[in-house]
């Protein structure tokens, strides 16, 4: 039987991580952006696009916090994978919405 | 050498438990694991901004009202406070992977004040929100003169400042008179407070956790036990602390900036 207590057992695993400057920098751009989106919803209407310009300020801070500080984009496909299930499942969750936005456009019969 | 070029020396050695082949397999079994427990969680957050994004289109206009009382000043440092604290995590990360125990407790125990302080803000929010009776229920109140409140002219048809249960006796009459709809808006606007306080009171439920987490691992690192020999602790904690952070990105402008135009 092994003992694997002994310290044969110490591995060096197949690390890679970006520099710390890359980890700095994304959070500069985090909070920029952060402060782009404040801006635009104070100083700049743009209509029906508020929310759009909103949702793609947060789409680009949210995948740049799972590609670089979750390091997703420094792990194996298989994380990859699984990291992307989520998003996947999210997208097919608000298909639905397409349902309550397009309930009215035809026009049932009210029935008896 | 290149900032883009991946570091892959000085990394702290890890033990290899006996069911793994190699330590590879070893950490990507943790890590994939714990990504299916965030899966799980975006599951769990997706289904309520569903719900708020539903009910927003619905009631455009009672809720760009109640979104207007939001204070952002808030919302924005707390914003600052978490995506912070992400990089903060991140760096004690780094610093454990590289068995630097005095820098990781440094990079934690940063982490762990942006968690409290954003837990602080957050509570002076509240305090202002029950302050001015925006919790849903009996109590909820809804004045036009509250501070930034939306004065377009969808609601200046009609006096705001009756309390939602005085108005409930008008309810009854089968024409839409001005107190019924002022009721019915009443109502919008307490289902608009009741998703902001479910969604951030969560949201607050999960910093709550973090903060247990991480002071446990802050106590852990300290005292040298042999359970945090291996950078994985630290390294799971970081993924839940940054899908924290990315809740409250989305969070942030949903209910805050979104109708401040």
């Amino acid at each position: 039987m092994t003992d694997h207590s002994h310290d044969d057992d110490l591995k060096h695993a197949d690390h890679a991580m970006p520099k710390p400057i890359i980890y700095t920098a994304t959070w500069i751009m985090l909070l920029g952006l952060l402060f782009v989106n404040y801006l635009q919803s104070q100083y700049l209407d743009l209509g029906a696009f508020n929310i759009v310009i909103a949702l793609v300020i947060c789409l680009i801070q949210a995948s740049a916090v799972v590609l670089i500080m979750m390091g997703v984009n420094f792990h194996s496909t298989l994380v990859k994978f699984w990291a992307l299930v989520g998003f996947v499942w999210l997208m097919l969750l608000f298909t639905t919405l397409g349902d309550y936005i397009t309930r009215h456009w035809i026009h049932l019969p009210q029935g008896w | 050498m290149s900032i883009f070029e991946l570091q892959r020396e000085g990394f702290a050695s890890q033990r290899l438990a006996h069911q793994f082949e190699e330590i590879n397999q070893q950490n990507e079994c943790y890590i994939v694991g714990m990504w299916t427990f965030l899966v799980t969680e975006i599951m769990f957050f997706g289904a309520l901004f569903l719900i708020l994004s539903l009910y927003r289109m619905a009631y455009p206009a009672s809720f760009e009202q109640a979104h207007a009382v939001l204070l952002v000043s808030f919302g924005l440092t707390n914003a600052v406070i978490l995506i912070s604290g992400s990089y903060f995590m991140t760096m004690c990360v780094r610093a454990k992977m590289l068995g630097d125990y005095r820098m990781t407790q440094l990079w934690l125990g940063l982490t762990l004040l942006c968690a409290c302080g954003f837990l602080v803000v957050k509570s002076f929010e509240y305090a202002s929100e029950f302050k001015d009776h925006h919790f849903p229920g009996p109590s909820f109140h809804w004045e036009t003169t509250t501070p930034g409140a939306y004065t377009g002219s969808y609601s200046s048809q009609f006096s705001t400042t009756m309390p939602a249960n005085a108005v409930n006796s008008a309810a009854v009459s089968s024409t839409y008179s001005a107190p019924v709809t002022q009721n019915l808006n009443m109502h919008k606007r307490q289902l608009f407070f009741s998703l902001y306080f479910i969604m951030t009171g969560l949201h607050a439920v999960h910093v709550i956790i973090g903060i247990l987490i991480m002071g446990t691992l802050f106590f852990l690192i300290r005292y040298r036990h042999p359970s945090v020999d291996d950078y994985m602790p630290v390294e799971l904690t970081g993924l839940y602390w940054h899908f924290v952070d990315i809740v409250w990105i989305f969070l942030f402008p949903l209910l805050y900036l979104i109708g401040k135009q």
